[in-house]
């Protein structure tokens, strides 16, 4: 599957972060073994520009916005170690239902 | 009568069986204590709830309260709650909802409504400033609460304006124990306050009329609404506003926390057919707002033939898509719109309804019961069932006091998989998943309920980890009730939660204009405390055990098969553990129970 193994990092977007950016993933780092959540999101503005503002504030989720790696723990940590194959999941903090 | 401004100071006592009404004063300090909404009727219902009393008997008070934001330019403050003794559950119950009822209803000049006793036959009360009317409402009985409620208004006229009504459908009239009280096509919906109308043969109440309240800084209140409701427009209730809560769906999927099949699972295979997109497939949906709110979450989707809307069409949200749809394993986008709506014009509450269905489909597969057809997935079985639900027609009439009643007369191990607590059925957020949730499930007064507690929030949150609770959940689990309770007393929209820096001083700074109090978010936060053990100590009088609080068996021995939560269940020492620290957290006792000393810090001795 595309972004599995060291192919990169999986960003899924749900919500208003997948209507800003049009789509429901895209792979980012392609080729890195580790990296940061940091430089992951940073990676995702760059290809996305749509999320940089709204939902993402440099490399960290913006306010309301949380990550959560391979859908389990959620994160605003831009230091949070990432490994190729990983998926990153940006969605909004906001879950009332 | 010197009042506070921002309230009437005095709420209306109807007796049904006397055919009689007076005015009651508030005591001195309540309505700084209580505020209003859910806060204000705990002490209603308190004072006038007598212990042990049966939910549907006619000594059993049903309260409608409003709250001091009411009537004022602060956005999403159109709101007001219903209050009684549930009928599903046993203990307090607090629903609410938003309209022009809670507009109308305060101008009528009373802070609160309350209703005891029973009328000879069905009826419509009338409130007004000029006093109370009781109206035969022997023609509108049978009829949804919509056709009933334009009735009504048709039949009093443009008098004061104009009335605004809330009503029951038949399954209020049937005394369905999770049936809606309904206005303007919205609905109190948890809890079966439906019902407890229902016994009183309470068909409708009206209201209308010109009392307004004075507010203390109108100046200041007009400032601070302009900036709230710009607020209100921003990135925090995007969401709500461009996707509606019906979003939620695909992302707790992705999660594993979309409660599946009876609980069975937290992944749902086919979720990608019931995504907005999906559900829209035909036509594009519309928007609406409730009454004097800007955010505008109502997201209707189309469905030809259901005249729900002009043109057809169903307001659908997460927890009626997600209870008429995984829960029940259906997938069909027309099946689930048509539940929700038969729900709708029934008066049924969409959480429940489902639940009920839901479980009685697993059951019918482990063969404890035989009702052909009623399988998961089956849309049309489950339309069959709503419709016996709604009318207590064979199964529906077991199923319609709910999935604790039904387990205990089904038997076997349907017990251990019955999804609910303290009777009320569970919302679409997976306990195994979302465990500040279980917590918040747990120990919660309404019983499983996500708006009372709101702990999803934490799950939702790097705080802890939602599937391995850690020591620390505790504080923000109360924090976040206690920040739900003020926002569920003042009264305001919790979807406007995300706009405040810090939701508690946030709120002071709202109440302050409003009533002159100069309150702080120190007292608040006292106040809040003071509203969910005044809730915990009705439930005591009421009879409650500590063997409540908990969860159904299934998620203390079931871990989560598939998905982003694969392999989470719950652990019953490590729950049993933070109920202890959550009742010590709360001042109670570590089982729950609430001291006498604790009472008389709190004013509720």
């Amino acid at each position: 599957m595309d972004g599995e193994g060291t192919s990169g990092v999986t960003v899924e977007f749900f919500g208003i972060a997948r209507q800003r950016a049009g789509r429901t993933r895209i792979v980012v780092c392609r080729g890195l073994e580790s990296t940061r959540l940091g430089d992951v999101l940073l990676a995702a503005a760059e290809r996305l520009p749509e999320l940089a503002g709204e939902c993402l504030d440099g490399s960290r989720p913006q306010d309301g916005y949380l990550a959560n790696i391979n859908a389990r723990r959620f994160t605003t940590d831009p230091d949070t170690p990432i490994r190729a194959g990983d998926h990153v999941l940006l969605l909004a903090a906001d879950a009332g239902g | 009568m010197s009042t506070v401004p921002g309230y009437h100071g005095r709420y209306l006592r109807v007796d049904l069986s006397e055919r009689t009404s007076r005015e009651v004063p508030w005591p001195d300090g309540v309505l700084r204590s209580f505020l209003g909404g859910g806060g204000l009727g705990a002490w209603v219902l308190r004072r006038e709830t007598p212990d042990g009393v049966d939910p549907l008997s006619p000594e059993s008070p049903l309260v409608f309260v409003f709250s001091p934001l009411v009537g004022s330019p602060l956005t999403t403050s159109a709101k007001f709650a219903v209050l009684a003794k549930s009928p599903l559950t046993g203990r307090i119950n607090d629903s609410l909802s938003s309209s022009h009822f809670a507009i109308s209803g305060k101008r009528t000049g009373y802070d609160a409504i309350v209703i005891v006793g029973a009328a000879e036959g069905a009826t419509t009360l009338v409130v007004t400033p000029d006093g109370v009317r009781f109206e035969s409402a022997e023609t509108e009985w049978g009829l949804g609460s919509r056709e009933t409620g334009q009735r009504v208004r048709d039949r009093l006229g443009g008098e004061w304006g104009g009335f605004r009504v809330a009503a029951i459908g038949p399954a209020g009239e049937r005394l369905v124990h999770f049936a809606t009280i309904s206005h303007d096509a919205r609905h109190a919906g948890r809890g079966g306050l439906g019902a407890v109308m229902g016994s009183k043969r309470l068909k409708a109440i009206a209201v209308a009329g010109d009392r307004v309240v004075s507010f203390a800084d109108p100046g200041r209140l007009v400032e601070i609404s302009r900036d709230l409701s710009k607020r209100s427009l921003g990135p925090a209730t995007a969401k709500y506003r461009e996707l509606g809560t019906v979003d939620n769906l695909v992302t707790f999927n992705r999660l594993g926390s979309l409660p599946t099949r009876n609980f069975q699972g937290g992944v749902f295979a086919e979720a990608s057919m019931l995504s907005p997109e999906s559900l829209e497939a035909d036509r594009d949906r519309t928007r609406t707002s409730c009454a004097a709110c800007t955010i505008g979450c109502e997201h209707i989707f189309p469905l030809a033939g259901s005249g729900q809307e002009e043109g057809g069409g169903v307001r659908m949200e997460y927890e009626n898509l997600f209870a008429l749809g995984p829960l029940c394993g259906v997938s069909d986008p027309r099946a689930v719109l048509a539940a929700s709506a038969l729900c709708d014009e029934l008066g049924l509450d969409t959480i429940s309804t489902g639940a009920s269905i839901a479980f009685a489909m697993e059951c019918a597969e482990r063969g404890l019961v035989e009702i052909p057809g009623l399988r998961f997935g089956n849309g049309d079985a489950m339309l069959s069932m709503i419709d016996d639900i709604g009318n207590r027609r064979e199964w529906g009439d077991l199923l319609a006091e709910g999935t604790r009643a039904a387990a205990e007369r089904i038997g076997g191990e349907s017990q251990s998989f019955a999804p609910h607590v303290k009777g009320l059925e569970i919302p679409g957020y997976e306990p195994r998943a979302l465990q500040a949730m279980a917590l918040g499930f747990a120990v919660g007064t309404r019983g499983a309920d996500h708006n009372r507690s709101g702990a999803y929030e934490v799950d939702f949150s790097p705080e802890v980890g939602r599937i391995d609770a850690e020591p620390g959940t505790i504080e923000p689990v109360v924090r976040v009730e206690d920040e739900a309770v003020l926002m569920d007393s003042l009264i305001l929209c919790k979807f406007l939660r995300g706009v405040f820096e810090d939701r508690v001083a946030g709120m002071a700074e709202l109440l302050r204009p409003v009533t002159g109090w100069d309150v702080s978010p120190e007292e608040l936060r006292e106040t809040a405390g003071r509203i969910v053990t005044a809730k915990k100590a009705y439930n005591i009088a009421q009879g409650w055990t500590p063997a409540e609080d908990t969860l159904p068996q299934r998620f203390f021995e079931e871990p989560l098969g598939e998905g982003g939560s694969q392999g989470a269940q719950l652990d019953p020492d490590r729950l049993a553990a933070q109920i202890r620290a959550y009742n010590l957290h709360r001042g109670w006792t570590a089982e729950g129970y609430v001291p006498e000393d604790r009472l008389v810090a709190l004013g509720l001795a």
